[in-house]
């Protein structure tokens, strides 16, 4: 399948066509970045061209937002050709549809991603803590995370008085 | 029961007595026999859990009806802790993600930092990752192949298998001093070199292997009773396995040709001549078989890699000590002997990565055991679980 | 009951079949055999606890390499088979023992140091300015951060020495006599030499003072004149005889050389340059770069005009441009007809021409020179483009048609190549080959005659002084063997040669100001340019003991506290402390390496330079071993 197709396939399910662009990042392949308001349907078209197999949700904390990317292959042609999904989740209001619905394999990435990053995904069926216990408080995997137990790694470098040589 | 102990048993009373004592169904429940569903913690500590694997089943007799896994007992926090090292000190962490097969991880870790920094990997470093992941892989499903044995009750066969396990970390020994986390690849190729006399016992293992695990194929997997136990339990259909995100061999027992050497092909995997392994019922027994089979292709992909070696420099000229790779994102991703292994790095430009997201096989494979084990007895739900081979330190990180 | 009776038997029935069946198969025989039952034991490189040999700590020194006329090849061989070579003494040509001079330095012992110094580098303080530090491409703090300032520490060592004496002469045990025909590095080297085993040797020279091209081709801002005299009388100060002002083919002739000494050196470098080829090339006001230095070098100011262009990209372009703007040039042009990558000059020659305000036009190539009156007007040249690599692996330049231009200066100097002056071979018997060159053994650097051997640049082609210096003692063996009645190439190793190293980019944001390298302090960039006062100060006696505590010491199996082990531990399990950079009686104070954080991982031992920390392959609990991180708890202290 190639990118015209996968572009053309993905262009007949939404308003616009030049709306998701699917384009080739170095480093990662084949990248198509939307809003988090577009996520759903973007989903349901990559899935219906053909899109089956969802192996990963990871989240990166940035400053002011919480981005997320998806990872999803095509098993059905030759050379599986993987497609990875972008968007953005404003930290001030961190919550995004989940993709439960359409690939089941969305369940437990996405309750690693809220445990850790504190995303909420709408309509999760089973949205509670995976890695931490239920009663935590706070988001681990956050930069600005504090904790009182946490050991904090002594980099020579930086966190000792340096001795002179 | 004194009715039969009085009576005589002759031809002529065996049917009448047969449908005296007949089941009826239609017959009220007698008020003292009360059935309920049983809820069973099968806790993370436990000798069949894979690790630590903490489930919640709710058991209708022998049937198991539901099943809820919690996991989290060894999360070490890996991905913060590489927030906080730069990108050669992660090394060492990397290997205690996945414990069983250590090679791949390095090794998709590597790749994904040669990918943001643009590090031409030596030719020799390329086959000799090849050939650690390949005996990694026969190692690690020597390791499965013992273990599922085990649960399914034949208790020898663990013995002949760890033998074998036992040569090939004895290989990894000679070459880079340690049995299981080995931390023997590096940004940019790998540490040592091959020592002498080391490449005439490696072929001489293969040879021996290759015949071995024939004989193994016969006495366990063609075992009967084996067979009786496995075949038929638990069978998953390769749509629902595609919607659970599988990968691995569990993928590839239901029929799916998806294999990253083949079709997202890495480092010189194109040279390899070695068969996709698949399968067709996706049951328990496919899964077994598929890693004994996928044993074989190793050796094949092994005897070439071994045949093709070439001389040269094991780790690429003038890669920095503190590497600082330019901003952007990169992923990769191998092919474990457990599935789909990929590492997501961000940078940001210094010599500490942003953000490593690991995604490792069993997290997703893992998920799928309830889909996969609900209603099946108890004895196989543990099996089934066996069959996944799912790792914690990969589940967990 | 039925059912349930029936499934019971079902699987008795299973179970006995299942079991005849395995039965079965059980009784074929087994194809392979069992593993021999083994003892299994440890791989060499097993990785147990991490484990130090020894420690930096009072009076303990590295092991030096002085040169052992006959096994100094063989010795440097065998330590770097064995790993005990540091890297910089194996990236010199001549491999002087950078590790120990400079470590004699970080102990204050000066004098010590230029006695290492002088044993394989004969004009240190000369060198000392303008080597091209091959050692210092090849420190393996360039791992880390910066390398350590090799060169500029020999320069130190010499300087706070001279106003010592020289040294003693050495008496004169042999009574074969050794001529040597020219004065520079490579004979100076081989006068050295022979002079300490007591052979009378004579240097012939055509300049009135000795050094070769150091003296002529090497302005003075970069290379004092009364330094290389005094560098220069360091090796006479021997019994070295140097008659200064002789030109052997005029004054004397080479055949009666041949005839009256019992062997002869040939030494004489390259002093002539090559000219462009190009029409106008005779008018006045066109200069050969050699010409030129060589005229200010002998304090008879030339006289050049206004604006100058020198064409050329390598050492002496740039010394010829930096000495035409101290000579009153207003503005000069460099001509080079590659790119700045493809320049053969050091890196900080560009950079200091360049700060001094010497406009670089490159990609150019002169093509005429515009003559009115018999002297220059003007240099037309046309811009070049970079083709395809050419023999060399640097890209052949072609011109671009119809982009030529005149640059308005009124003297032109090239400075396009050195070539030999072989005049003086007239009349003697002496086997050349097809481009000139004197055919000579490469081992034994022996010629066509038995009696005549050659050293340095007039055989080997450019290069660095301390590959001539080098060359000069492998011909100082040579004249040696030859003069003993030995066989020359019997029992004999060959020089053993430098790889090129390529360590990573560092980036040195992240490093302390502590560890930083030490700058040298130059002259203010105004001051510069009005006379040819020297441009680098050189080092005080704090910033030079600083600077040579920064080694690593490598490769001798002795902590040096350098604490990259520490940096380079993922559990930060490592804790070193050691005396500070102004202390010349360095010990290591603390080594502490946390066992219950150990990984075990090795990355440590990998890092460690002076290869004293290893993992121990000690099985047993690793407690046992914990002892021995701690060197003699006498000396060491622990917490």
């Amino acid at each position: 399948m190639s990118n015209e197709n996968i572009v053309g396939k993905n262009g007949q399910g939404e308003k616009d066509p030049n709306e998701l662009k699917i384009v080739e990042e170095k480093g990662l392949g084949y990248t198509l970045t939307v809003a988090r308001e577009d996520i759903l349907k973007a989903a349901v078209g990559l899935k219906e061209a053909g899109f089956d197999l969802l192996t990963f949700v990871a989240g990166v904390d940035m400053p002011d937002s919480i981005k997320l990317t998806y990872r999803v292959y095509s098993s059905k042609q030759k050379n599986q050709v993987a497609v990875i999904i972008k968007t953005e989740v404003p930290k001030s209001d961190p919550v995004i549809d989940s993709l439960t619905p359409i690939w089941s394999s969305a369940n437990w990435h996405e309750r690693e991603t809220y445990d850790l990053l504190g995303v909420e995904f709408k309509g999760h069926p089973d949205p509670r803590r995976m890695f931490m216990p239920e009663d935590w408080v706070g988001y681990p995997l956050r930069k600005d995370y504090k904790d009182d137990r946490m050991v904090v790694f002594e980099d020579y470098r930086t966190d000792r008085p340096g001795d002179s040589e | 029961m004194s009715k039969i102990e009085e009576t005589k048993v002759s031809k002529a009373n065996l049917a009448e007595l047969e449908k005296e004592l007949a089941f009826d169904e239609t017959r009220e429940s007698e008020p003292t026999l009360k059935t309920e569903e049983l809820v069973l913690n099968f806790g993370p500590q436990h000798p069949s859990a894979h690790g630590v694997l903490r489930a919640i089943f709710n058991l209708d007799g022998e049937v198991v009806t539901k099943i809820v896994p919690y996991i989290g007992y060894l999360h070490r926090c890996f991905e913060k802790i590489a927030e906080k090292r730069t990108y050669s000190q992660f090394m060492p962490f990397t290997d205690r993600m996945d414990y069983v097969s250590s090679m791949h991880n390095g090794w998709a870790y590597a790749m994904t930092v040669e990918k943001l920094a643009d590090i031409k990997v030596p030719e020799r470093a390329e086959y000799l990752r090849v050939i650690f992941a390949e005996f990694q892989r026969i190692a690690s499903h020597l390791l499965f192949l013992a273990t599922t044995a085990t649960e399914a009750g034949a208790l020898s066969p663990f013995f002949y298998f760890f033998d074998e396990r036992e040569r090939i970390l004895w290989l990894f020994e000679r070459l880079c001093g340690a049995r299981l986390t080995y931390n023997y690849v590096r940004i940019g190729g790998v540490s040592a070199d091959l020592p002498d006399g080391w490449l005439e016992d490696a072929l001489a293992f293969i040879n021996r292997l290759e015949k071995t695990i024939l004989e193994y194929d016969k006495l366990l997997l063609g075992g009967y009773i084996f067979k009786k136990r496995m075949k038929g339990v638990a069978p998953f259909s390769a749509e629902r396995a595609l919607d659970w995100g599988i990968t691995g061999p569990p993928l590839r027992s239901t029929g799916i040709p998806y294999d990253i050497r083949r079709s997202d092909p890495y480092s010189v995997y194109p040279r390899m001549d070695f068969d996709v392994v698949i399968k067709d019922n996706g049951d328990n027994y496919d899964r077994v078989c598929i890693r004994s089979d996928e044993i074989k292709q190793s050796l094949k992909i092994l005897k070439q890699a071994i045949e093709q070696l070439p001389d040269g420099p094991i780790i690429a000229d003038g890669v920095a000590k503190d590497i600082r790779p330019p901003a952007g994102e990169a992923f990769a991703h191998v092919e474990s002997s457990r599935g789909d292994l990929g590492y997501y790095i961000v940078s940001d430009g210094s010599i500490k990565p942003y953000r490593v997201k690991i995604q490792g096989p069993s997290f997703a494979n893992l998920q799928a055991f309830p889909a996969i084990a609900e209603g099946a007895y108890l004895g196989d739900v543990v099996l089934t679980l066996g069959t996944l081979d799912p790792v914690f330190g990969e589940v967990d990180r | 009951m039925s059912g349930r009776f029936s499934d019971f038997i079902d699987a008795w029935k299973s179970i006995f079949i299942g079991h005849s069946i395995t039965a079965k198969k059980l009784r074929a025989p087994r194809v392979t055999e069992f593993y021999p039952f083994e003892k299994p034991e440890l791989a060499d490189r097993f990785r147990g606890a991490p484990m130090l040999k020894g420690v930096m700590g009072e009076a303990t020194e590295t092991e030096k390499f002085p040169n052992v006329l006959g096994e100094f090849n063989a010795t440097i061989k065998q330590k770097q088979e064995s790993e005990e070579l540091p890297p910089c003494v194996f990236s010199c040509p001549a491999h002087v023992d950078a590790r120990g001079y400079v470590e004699l330095i970080a102990e204050g012992r000066f004098k010590d140091s230029l006695d290492l110094i002088r044993e394989r580098c004969t004009l240190p303080a000369s060198i000392g300015r303008v080597c091209t530090r091959p050692c210092e491409t090849g420190c393996r703090r360039n791992k880390f951060d910066e390398p350590i300032s090799i060169r500029d520490l020999k320069r130190f060592a010499a300087d706070s020495n001279m106003d010592k004496p020289h040294p003693q002469a050495v008496p004169k045990t042999k009574d074969k006599k050794v001529a040597i025909i020219g004065g520079g590095p490579a004979g100076l080297t081989a006068a050295q030499v022979l002079a300490k085993e007591g052979y009378p040797v004579t240097i012939y020279d055509k300049n009135p003072q000795g050094g070769g091209t150091l003296l002529t081709g090497i302005p003075k801002y970069r290379l004092p004149k009364n330094v290389l005299k005094w560098d220069v009388d360091a090796v006479c100060a021997l019994g070295v005889e140097l008659k200064t002002n002789v030109e052997v083919g005029k004054d004397i002739k080479l055949n009666d050389l041949i005839d009256s000494y019992d062997a002869v050196l040939l030494a004489t470098g390259l002093p002539a340059g090559y000219n462009l080829g190009i029409e106008g090339e005779d008018a006045e006001g066109v200069w050969g770069c050699l010409d030129l230095l060589k005229e200010m070098n002998f304090d008879n100011h030339p006289e050049l005009g206004k604006k100058v262009a020198v064409v050329g990209g390598g050492n002496v372009a740039m010394d010829g441009a930096r000495t035409s703007l101290r000579l009153g040039a207003e503005q000069v042009y460099l001509i080079y007809r590659r790119g700045r990558a493809e320049m053969p000059a050091r890196f900080e020659e560009i950079h200091e021409a360049e700060e001094e305000g010497v406009i670089f036009e490159l990609l150019t190539n002169p093509t005429r020179v515009i003559v009115e009156n018999g002297k220059v007007a003007g240099l037309e040249c046309v811009r070049m483009g970079l083709g395809e690599p050419d023999a060399s692996g640097r890209r052949r330049p072609e011109p671009i048609a119809g982009s030529e231009f005149v640059l308005d200066v009124d003297t032109v100097v090239t400075a396009i190549g050195q070539k030999t002056d072989l005049s003086f071979l007239e009349g003697v018997n002496l086997e050349l080959n097809a481009k000139g060159v004197i055919v000579y053994d490469k081992l034994t650097l022996q010629t066509s005659n038995p009696k005549v051997f050659t050293a340095g640049e007039v055989v080997t082609g450019a290069g660095a002084a301390i590959q001539a210096i080098a060359s000069g003692h492998e011909a100082a063996e040579s004249l040696d063997r030859f003069l003993r009645g030995v066989d020359l190439k019997e029992g004999r190793t060959a020089q053993v040669l430098a790889r090129p190293y390529s360590y990573g980019q560092t980036y040195l944001d992240g490093v302390e100001p502590e560890r930083r390298r030490v700058h040298m302090k130059m002259l203010p960039l105004e001051e510069r340019t009005k006379g040819f006062a020297e441009v680098e100060l050189g080092f005080t006696e704090e910033e030079a003991i600083r600077e040579a505590n920064r080694c690593l010491v490598c490769n001798n199996g002795n902590c040096s506290g350098c604490t990259m082990c520490a940096r380079a531990c993922p559990t930060s399990c490592i804790d070193v402390e050691r005396t500070g950079p102004l202390e010349t009686n360095r010990k290591v104070l603390k080594y502490d390496l946390n066992l219950t954080k150990c990984l075990f991982c090795g990355l440590c031992a990998e890092t460690c330079p002076t290869g004293a920390l290893e993992m121990s392959k000690d099985y047993e609990n690793a407690e046992y071993v914990k002892d021995r991180l701690f060197y003699d708890k006498e000396k060491v202290l622990r917490q």
